[in-house]
């Protein structure tokens, strides 16, 4: 049985149904139906039901797309959107399908892990931060990191580990496979018990991936997020007198523990924020910002129906063009809530973010730049 | 229509040219969506593994120019057009059934003006309506327009199809809330109606674009009147002994101009599956009723007070605020599947509307005739009543047959005769053949038989605007293109 053949029954329900349609980004940006949830998922129930094969164009617009897990979040019964697109892409990689700009993302993300070894020894605990690694600007965004972790009095190593997301979101999963168990042989050797993760991708692959895959983590490792750690160590960051809007980042609702309601999709709906999703991922940063004292502007898209900015799933490796597209989106939605800034504790979100701001969009901060 | 291949490429040059490259698509597995809506044919189609008909290219305009210039384009080529907002009709208005280009006009989306003055908005044609109210309620208003289709369609797909909403009662359908449009005719020439719908000038051409379902000219933006947001917005539920009872009290309700934001009556049939699921009581019979008011508090408990003792006076036992406000927040969730009815049932929604007098022996007539006809397909009918008016209601009334023939010929033959009965007894019974989901391709050939010798009017402009017969062929009775 293929992997779309799994979700034949599920395909099957949703394939006509427009009701996702003010959710998925892509679609937004260019408006072409095939490239909405419908239009994707009535090509992949035809294609799981034998009706269809995957062609050139067929396996583009799987690519053309992030993994979709807004429409996800914005279904009143969640089908997992996100799910299917992963096997959908794990299926036209096997078949050696993947558009070229998809091969070279995983190539270059392989290459790209060799500059990263991990550390020899850990002192304190270990800091995985598979996002930074992706970063060009990673340089930055560590010595950030290595401040804010000192300040806090946390001794820690930092590692930019390629930890294997960006292949399995691309559907490359032996390639994430393999970096995964590198990734848990060197935490092993380590002896490391406790990780700190960078942002939400490099956590979603930690808790969700790795189990996927089969590779296991060393017993009662704990693992947390770097916002909930500044948190619980406390201190005076300084105060924010800005306003904000605060970026969810898509992968942090893949670790989310509640998802949107039915009331968040009430046109005008804003009367409850936890309505758009619940969990530690959206609270931990949340909790700093409103400690210093910040302005946090809502919009009902946020939490669980936060729209991607390109930087997630891959897509702004390999469709540069429509993920700046989305960042701009961002920048632009944010400006017409009235933001002085955007913060994100993905340094993924922030940077690309940040690269495709201009003169008069909101400034683009990842969380530990702003803790003074 | 067949353009053949060395024509297309000449003409797909010149697309690109008036809308950039990347904003024409040829390939089949771009086009194959653009020729599904919720209507149920094609949808059986791409069930047993077809395709239904498919526009050659889809081409996306980004403002009105660029639309006037496609069609102009069209024109010169006599190629078919069909517009497409945001594919959630249930009436294959979208569909393409002669080929030529498919224009999707969702990225005429701008928001021009929100007027706070006149109460007003301004918007493109291809704006989601998820997404304006969204805006508009950012603002203190609201365009009391809520459809099903509310997270997928258009304001111009709202227009075309003359749709309605869940407060229509109070609020009027689309086509009430218009004050003014532009359009693209059909010769690529863009007007615009009259600024304000109510005049003493002349005869009024707002009201031949609503409804035309683009077959006179696409719409291209259109001011809408808003209301403000409700202070307060209640709901209530009550069990009416019988159907009968239940229409009396709506009638009442109406004729006393109390102004409900909506009523929905639900016949015994619905009543018993939905009391069940809602409140989850079994009830054998009965009526089942949701109203609502809204406004300012003094006025919605006045309105309330009367309304209520009529229901009383009609026998209805009070269930209470919380399944009326149960029903209010959870309205879009059965739209959402695995609760959206779909396949392999055949299925439809043949809503009419009428006068008072007429409404009860109307339903009756085709439940009857419908339940009689088919009996051995087991066609099970329900109705409820959700759109009312002054002088009348509508029936929202449907079919299922659980296990239609698995031969598609055989299932689109069976789905057409269930149509053209249902539309019969409509007329027969003085409704019309519907009243808010519009005709597009399932009730198109009914729409001479309705009109009688009217129908030279419609047909007498449709030559006038568009005489090769190109935007949007097939639909609304006018054949194929010449």
């Amino acid at each position: 049985m293929s992997y779309l053949e799994a979700h034949e029954k599920e395909l099957y329900e949703l394939r006509f149904s427009p009701m996702c349609k003010p959710a998925a980004e892509v679609a937004n940006l260019t408006q072409l139906e095939s490239h909405s949830t419908r239009g994707r998922v009535m090509m992949m129930w035809r294609i799981a039901a034998g009706h269809l094969e995957w062609g050139e164009r067929e396996a583009e617009l799987l690519y053309e797309t992030t993994l979709d897990s807004i429409s996800e979040a914005f279904d009143v019964f969640h089908y997992p959107v996100s799910q299917y697109m992963l096997d959908a892409r794990a299926e036209v990689w096997e078949a050696g399908l993947a558009p070229a700009a998809v091969q070279g993302a995983v190539e270059k993300a392989k290459e790209s892990s060799a500059t990263f070894p991990a550390p020899e020894s850990v002192d304190g605990v270990l800091v995985l931060a598979g996002e930074i690694g992706q970063i060009a600007r990673h340089e930055y965004f560590s010595s950030v990191l290595e401040d804010v972790l000192q300040r806090v009095k946390v001794a820690a190593s930092i590692w930019p580990a390629d930890c294997g997301a960006l292949a399995y979101a691309l559907g490359a999963r032996q390639e994430a496979q393999t970096q995964a168990q590198q990734v848990v042989e060197r935490i092993s050797d380590l002896g490391v018990k406790e990780i700190i993760v960078d942002g939400p991708e490099t956590a979603w692959a930690l808790l969700k991936i790795y189990p996927a895959l089969g590779v296991n983590l060393p017993q009662d490792t704990k693992i947390s997020l770097l916002s909930t750690l500044l948190f619980e160590k406390g201190g005076n960051f300084g105060e924010i007198s800005e306003t904000v809007v605060y970026h969810d980042s898509r992968p942090a609702y893949l670790i989310a523990e509640g998802k949107p309601t039915h009331l968040a999709i009430l046109p005008g709906y804003l009367e409850d924020e936890n309505q758009f999703g619940e969990g530690e991922v959206y609270e931990a940063p949340r909790r700093l910002l409103k400690l210093m004292g910040a302005e946090i502007l809502f919009g009902s898209w946020t939490r669980g129906l936060a729209k991607s900015c390109g930087a997630d799933d891959g897509i702004w490796l390999t469709h540069p063009h429509l993920a700046q597209g989305l960042a701009r989106q961002r920048l632009e939605y944010a400006k017409s809530l009235g933001a002085d800034q955007i913060i994100a504790d993905s340094p993924l979100c922030a940077y690309w973010m940040a690269e495709n701001a201009t003169g008069g969009d909101p400034s683009v901060r990842w969380l530990p730049e702003v803790l003074g | 229509m067949t353009i053949s291949n060395m024509q297309l490429k000449m003409i797909n040059h010149e697309l690109e040219a008036i809308v950039g490259r990347e904003y024409v698509t040829r390939p089949e597995a771009d086009r194959a969506i653009y020729s599904v809506d919720i209507y149920w044919p094609p949808r059986l189609l791409i069930d047993r593994g077809k395709l239904p008909p498919l526009p050659d290219v889809v081409v996306q305009p980004g403002n009105v120019e660029e639309t006037s210039a496609v069609i102009k384009l069209a024109n010169l080529y006599h190629i078919p057009v069909t517009p497409w907002g945001g594919g959630s009709g249930s009436q294959g208005g979208i569909m393409p059934v002669y080929g030529g280009i498919s224009l999707d006009l969702k990225r005429l989306n701008k928001i021009i003006e929100i007027n706070e003055i006149s109460g007003t908005v301004t918007a493109q044609g291809g704006i989601n309506g998820y997404e304006l109210e969204n805006a508009l309620n950012a603002a203190g208003w609201t365009l009391p327009h809520y459809p099903a289709s509310v997270h997928s369609a258009t304001l111009g797909g709202y227009l075309a199809c003359r749709g309605s909403g869940t407060v229509s009662t109070k609020y009027g359908k689309a086509e009430d809330m218009v004050l003014s449009m532009q359009v693209v005719l059909p010769n690529g020439d863009v007007i615009r109606t009259l600024p304000v719908p109510n005049h003493a000038a002349g005869p009024g051409i707002l009201q031949l674009f609503v409804g035309a379902e683009g077959s006179y000219g696409i719409i291209s933006e259109a001011t809408m009147r808003l209301e403000r947001l409700p202070e307060v917005r209640r709901f209530r539920s009550f069990l009416f002994p019988d159907m009968h009872n239940g229409l009396e009290a709506g009638r009442n309700i109406m004729l006393d101009r109390l102004q409900p934001l909506v009523i929905r009556l639900y016949d015994e049939r619905s009543t018993i599956k939905t009391v069940r699921r809602v409140l989850g009581q079994d009830v054998s019979s009965g009526s089942y009723m949701v109203i609502g008011f809204d406004g300012f508090e003094d006025i919605v408990s006045a309105q309330e007070r009367r309304a209520y003792s009529i229901c009383e006076q009609y026998g209805a036992e009070d269930l209470g605020e919380e399944a009326g406000r149960n029903w209010w927040e959870h309205r879009y969730d059965f739209y959402f599947p695995p609760k959206v009815l779909d396949f392999p049932w055949m299925f439809g929604t043949l809503d009419t509307v009428t006068t008072f007098d007429k409404l009860e022996t109307l339903y009756w007539a085709k439940k009857e005739a419908l339940e009689e006809r088919y009996k051995e397909w087991d066609l099970f009918y329900y109705a409820h009543f959700s759109h009312w008016y002054l002088w009348g209601v509508m029936a929202y009334d449907r079919f299922i047959i659980e296990n239609p023939p698995e031969d598609p010929d055989e299932a689109l033959a069976l789905h057409d005769e269930v149509w053209d009965l249902a539309v019969k007894v409509n007329l027969e019974y003085g409704g019309v053949i519907n009243e808010h989901h519009g005709v597009g391709l399932k009730l198109a050939r009914h729409v001479r038989g309705q009109y009688g010798a009217a129908f030279q009017v419609l047909e007498g402009l449709k030559d006038t605007l568009d005489p090769y017969n190109l935007l949007n062929p097939g639909k609304m009775g006018f054949g194929p293109p010449r």
